[in-house]
This record gives C-alpha cells, structure tokens and sequence, in this order.
C-alpha cells in the first residue's frame, strides 16, 4: 500500500513536469504576437459597454469623493482586478459574471448620481467587489491570447485609461454646475446599468 | 501539498529561459541585445518599475542607480552567456516583477543602500535572463554593450521623468503610483498564467 | 611590446568596424527564356549561412531549381522569400525581362512580400515598407553618421538653432542622395567614405574649440557646416541605397521612403540623446569635468583613425 502510495506520488510528479514542459513550448511563442496581445486586450474592455461605463463611473466616482479616493480607487483597482483575473486564468467559473458586471455599472452609477458619500472603505469594498468581476471576465480569455502578458498589459492599461477619463471628466465637479452634468451622468450609467442587469437576468430579450 | 509549493513554483518558472533567444541578427548584435529586453515586456515591466522606484526615491539613490543598474545588467549578462545552464537563478524575475510592482504602488522610500541593493540584485539576475548563447567574439562584446545600454536608456529617462512628474506636478506622485499598480496588476496575472496550471495538475 | 597586443587588439576591432558597414544580401536573378519561362540563379553571400532564403512563386508558376515556369499568365503575383531578416538582410530579386527590361525588388524580413504587376511598377505601399525600414536600419546601423549627427549636437546651444542645424544636415544629404540615386552625379565609393570619417575628426576638433570658449565659425553657423557635410553623407547614403537595389519602375518613390526611413533613425537617434541629456539634468546627474573632453578626443580619434584606414584602402587599392 505504502509502495502504491509513493507511486502515485511519482506518477503525480512525472503529470506535473510533462506540464511544465509544455507549457514551456507554449511560453517559447510569447515574445510573438505582443503588437495582436497588447492590442487583443486594450480592445476588450471596450467591446462591452457595460464594462466601459462601469470603468468610467469608478474614476467620475473617486474625483466625487476627492482625496484620497479620487487616487486610491484607480491604484487598488488593478490590483483586485488582477486577483479577479487569476481566478479567470486559473478557470475556477465564477457565478454570475455578466450578472455581476451588469449590476456594477448600476450600483456605481447610482452612487454617483446621487453623489453618495459613504466612508472610504465601503467605497473601496464595494469596487473592489466589482473589480474581482471586471477582473474575471477579462482573465478568462487570457490564457488563449497569442501573448497572454501582453494581452494582461493591454486590458489592464485600457481599464486604467478609462478610470482616468472618469477622473478627467470628475474634474468637472469643480464647478457647481459641472456637479450637476456629473451626477446627471452617473444617472445615465445607472440607467444602462439597469438595462444590462435586466438583460443579465433574462428579463428583457 | 503545502510542501511542495516551492518547489512546484521554482519548476514553473524554468520555461521562461527558452525565450531568451536574439529577436534578429538583422541589426547586428548591439542592436540586438538592445532590443531583446525592451520588446520582451516580462523584462521591460520589472525594468520601468525599478525605474519608476528609482524616480520616487531621494535623488542621490536614482542618481546612483544609473551608473550601477547598467553595470550589474551587463555583469548579469555576461553571467548568462557565459553559464547559461544554472539558469535558475533568472527565473526570480517573476518574484521581482511582482515586488517592483508593489513597492512602486506603495511608494516606499528605501534606504539608500537597501534600494541600491535591491537594484544590483535585481540589475544582474535581469542581466542573466538576456543572456544568450548565439554570440561570438566580438558578436558578444557588442551584444552585451547592447543590452547594457538599453538598461541605461530605459532606467535614466524613465526614472528622470518620475522624479521630474512626481515633484512637479500634484497628481504627478499619484500617476506614477498608478502605473506601479498596473505593473503589479501584469505581475500577477502573469506569474498566475505560468504557476497556476502547474498547481493544478 | 606587452603593450602592442591590446593596441592591435583594438586596432582589429576598429578596423572591422570600418569595414563592417556590409549586411549579407543575396541576390535572385531570373531572366526569361521564353514567354513565361524563366531560369534562376542564387548570388549569395555570408560567412555563416550556406542555404539562401526559400522563395515562393505565385500558385500558377512550377518551380524546379533552375528553371521557374509561369506558363502564359507570365511572372505576375506575389512572391514571397520566407526566413529573410533571420539571416539575410535583404535579398534582391531582379527579373530580366525578354524584352530588354529589367526589374529589380528588395525584400526584407519586415517585408517579405512583392506583388508582380505586368507593368513592373509596385503598389506605392509596398515600397514603403520596404525602404523605410531599410533607411531606419542603415542610419542606425552607420555609426560614423551618428557620431557626426552628435557632434552637430554639441555645438549648437539652443533648440531653434538644433532644430535648423538637424534640418540643414536633412535637406543636404537629401539633394545628393537624390542626385546620386536618379544618376545625375556619380562619385567614387571610396573616397567618399573616407571624406565622411573626416567629417567627424572636424567636427570633433570644432566642437572642442567651441567648449574652450575660442569664437569659431561653425559653432556661429552651425547649420552651414551641417549642410556641407550633409553634402557628403548623402553620398555615402547613395552608395548604401545603390547596393540594395532599386525597382527601376519605382526609383523616385523607393527613393523618397529610403529618405523617410533614414529621417526617422536619425530623429530618433536625436531624441533619444536629448532626453538623456534632460535626464542627466533632473537627476542632477553631472558627469566629471574631464569626461567631456575625452568623449570628443575619443571621437576626434576614431573619425581620424576609421579616416586613415579607409584612405589606406584607397591606397593599396582595395
């Protein structure tokens, strides 16, 4: 029994190296393919529009919120994400990906339309939470890139560029009347939000 | 399992050597050691966050890094021309793109001697990983300078102008904490890409 | 004589610097027999690679080693030479056509491709991707450019004055260049090349002036010396560009992307060298006083040394 015992041992190792090796001659083709990779993955947060307005309520989010949201949202951001995305590498299914992503354009756009003002760490949970969803979708897909770092690169660079258009466009909320179109803004988010969770459900066609 | 983490993790990382081959003999050698850590972006990252650390730093440590990263670079490289077997030592390069990531995102200001440590350190095992086997004679020297110059390049600009935005604009320290955090973020999922299927099997 | 051994050592490695400027390229002739019916020939030439490149014919040609036959459709298609830039830096195809004219087709590794029309002349994109890399690639790879180009660097003081100094050095080197190419002027290789290493031991000797703070006309007009000299190196230039081959239906255009490409190397190379030299500033990162004037006696030294080598060629008649 001992001996069956330490065969299965081997037998695990030997599964194990044979892997390492072909992911070996898998890695071997990395360094084509950078300019498709970084490409392949700017594009995909932006083919989802509900990821895309999700990304932007988060940066107008941090600039209603000033300091230090307005930095630490877009810093913790990417690195949740990225735990999210080895959950999409790693394959383990997260339940309702689209469902959650749906729901994090409403429940972000609700936040700012109506300029809520929680303390800062519900603020960061509650987009940390979503992150891991954001993260996940766009893990998923990586493994299959032509060049999986470069395709990490490009998505985590476009997700960052959106939260900096939100926080360009959050600038705004220097002026009162800038306050208003941000929240008017956040409204419309919210509205799309609702719309995509509704069709996330099955609602709607 | 708990046992044989480390050394699943040290095992994933081996693959990573095969990459180090010339990206083309076109351009000749300087060329080509030139180009073979600036196209490959598993070296370049952990080289802009070194930088991007560098420019957060008191100037003296930044100003100290440009003279010693290109040297333990080129050390490194010679290093990995010459014994390219123990190529285990290079594959820290994913411990170090994840932790550069991190200390950028963070901010942290090291003491000097700890930051130019971490520096040589760093600076000979990225050296290592760019080394290569297809240049002789003279084709080595020129490749070795070139890589070596590319370290110098990257790190004296990159760093100048983190220092430079970071003191001169409000956001500045902000943006650059930002792009430490992506780097981390690339880090992540890269060393997950590679360790994950291996911790699966 | 312990000391000669480093000095020769040295003096062989400059030397083959000097000469190194030469990039493997092989050269496919086709000449057509017949109507469609060619015969090939490989010109090929490398230290270290045996094979030339495998080329592809368009679908209807047979290809059996050496005769290509396209039957009456004739050679029109895309031909493709797999594996260049791996070893070759180019390979030239040049087709003799039955009635007297030839063509002749540069492929790179970044640009593996030619589409054959009847008419010989190539879609205007695919020249450009076909010189502008090779006019990228041959600034970069000219070292004695490059130092001239950072040798203008340091005698001019402000960004305006770089800015005409960079463009008159571009216009000038453009006119001979052009001049050369389209057979207006010709001028022996040699000399040329010398003249050019020479242009480098004068401008180092200038600019060493200039930093002494003596008064000396090139560092008031920077922008005149630049543009004699360019003079000069739109020569050498030419005789880079005549060596890869030219398509004959295409001279102007292939010449003008050439131009491009050499452009953008050396505005790279410019940019480059001033974000260093802002880096080294923000980083209060000031090299030793002494290390300036070495820099341009070591340049003076070796625009000298690469001058009076390549005049010992001329010399011995090489």
């Amino acid at each position: 029994m001992k001996y069956l015992a330490l065969k299965q041992h081997t037998t695990k190792w030997t599964l194990t190296l044979t892997l390492l090796t072909m992911a070996g001659t898998a890695s071997a083709h990395t360094e084509t393919g950078v300019a498709g990779g970084l490409i392949s993955g700017f594009l995909h947060p932006l083919f989802g529009l509900d990821h895309l307005i999700a990304m932007v309520a988060v940066g107008l989010w941090g600039a209603q919120l000033e300091r230090p949201a307005i930095w630490l949202l877009p810093i913790t951001f990417p690195a949740v994400m990225a735990v999210g995305g080895l959950l999409g590498v790693a394959g383990v299914a997260l339940p309702g990906i689209e469902i959650g992503i749906a729901l994090s354009a409403l429940a972000l756009g609700t936040m700012v339309a109506t300029n809520a003002r929680p303390p800062l760490w519900i603020a960061a949970v509650l987009v940390g939470f979503f992150a891991v969803f954001h993260g996940h979708a766009h893990g998923a897909e990586l493994p299959t890139a032509a060049n999986p770092l470069a395709y990490g690169v490009g998505f985590i660079t476009c997700t960052g560029l959106l939260h900096l258009s939100g926080i360009l466009l959050g600038t705004l909320t220097r002026w009162p009347a800038g306050r208003q179109a941000i929240r008017g803004l956040g409204g419309l988010i919210a509205a799309l939000g609702a719309y995509f969770s509704a069709a996330a459900f099955g609602l709607i066609a | 399992m708990q046992r044989k983490l480390p050394l699943i993790l040290v095992l994933a990382l081996i693959p990573q050597c095969s990459w180090a081959h010339l990206v083309s003999t076109r351009f000749g050698e300087f060329y080509a050691g030139m180009l073979h850590p600036v196209l490959a972006l598993n070296h370049l990252l952990p080289w802009l966050a070194l930088a991007l650390l560098a420019g957060l730093q008191p100037v003296e440590s930044a100003r100290r890094n440009l003279l010693l990263f290109p040297l333990a670079v080129a050390t490194g490289t010679v290093l990995g021309c010459l014994f390219p077997e123990s190529s285990l030592i290079s594959q820290v390069n994913l411990l170090a793109f994840f932790s550069l990531g991190l200390l950028v995102t963070l901010a942290l200001r090291l003491h000097q001697s700890l930051f130019t440590a971490v520096a040589l350190v760093f600076g000979v095992i990225e050296g290592y990983g760019n080394g290569t086997l297809d240049v002789f004679g003279t084709g080595f020297l020129l490749y070795v300078a070139g890589v070596t110059v590319a370290a110098y390049i990257v790190m004296t600009i990159t760093s100048a102008a983190a220092n430079w935005i970071s003191g001169h604009q409000q956001w500045g320290s902000i943006a650059v904490r930002a792009l430490g955090s992506w780097i981390m973020a690339a880090g992540i999922l890269y060393s997950g890409f590679l360790i994950l299927p291996a911790l699966q099997s | 004589m312990r000391w000669f051994l480093p000095l020769l050592l040295f003096m062989q490695l400059w030397t083959q610097t000097a000469f190194a400027h030469n990039t493997p390229i092989a050269l496919l002739t086709l000449s057509e027999r017949q109507v469609g019916v060619f015969d090939a020939d490989w010109t090929y030439s490398s230290s270290t690679i045996v094979n030339p490149p495998a080329p592809t014919f368009p679908a209807h040609c047979t290809f059996d080693y050496p005769r290509l036959n396209c039957g009456e459709t004739g050679l029109v298609g895309t031909l493709t030479m797999e594996q260049l830039g791996e070893r070759y830096s180019a390979a030239v195809v040049q087709i003799h056509w039955q009635d007297g004219r030839t063509d002749a087709y540069t492929l790179t590794g970044a640009n593996p491709t030619i589409t054959l029309t009847p008419t010989g002349k190539l879609p205007l994109d695919q020249v450009a991707a076909a010189y502008i890399p090779l006019g990228f690639e041959h600034i970069l790879l000219g070292v004695d450019h490059l130092l001239f180009v950072l040798g203008l660097m340091w005698l001019v003081s402000s960004t305006a004055m770089l800015v005409k100094t960079i463009t008159a050095f571009t216009i000038a080197h453009s006119l001979t260049l052009a001049a050369v190419t389209l057979g207006w002027i010709g001028v022996p290789e040699q000399p040329v090349n010398a003249a050019i290493a020479l242009s480098i031991a004068i401008v180092a000797v200038e600019v060493l002036k200039h930093q002494r703070g003596e008064r000396c006309l090139s560092a008031d007009i920077p922008w005149a010396i630049a543009f004699g000299f360019g003079l000069l190196h739109g020569f050498g230039f030419a005789g880079a560009l005549t060596k890869i081959g030219l398509p004959q239906e295409n001279v102007p255009s292939a010449l003008l992307f050439f131009n491009v490409g050499v452009e953008l190397g050396q505005l790279a190379f410019v940019l480059v060298m001033l974000a260093l030299v802002w880096s080294h500033k923000v980083l209060q990162a000031q090299l030793p006083a002494w290390s300036r004037p070495a820099t341009i006696y070591g340049m003076g030294a070796i625009g000298s040394f690469w001058f009076l080598s390549r005049l010992h060629l001329i010399l011995i008649g090489a």
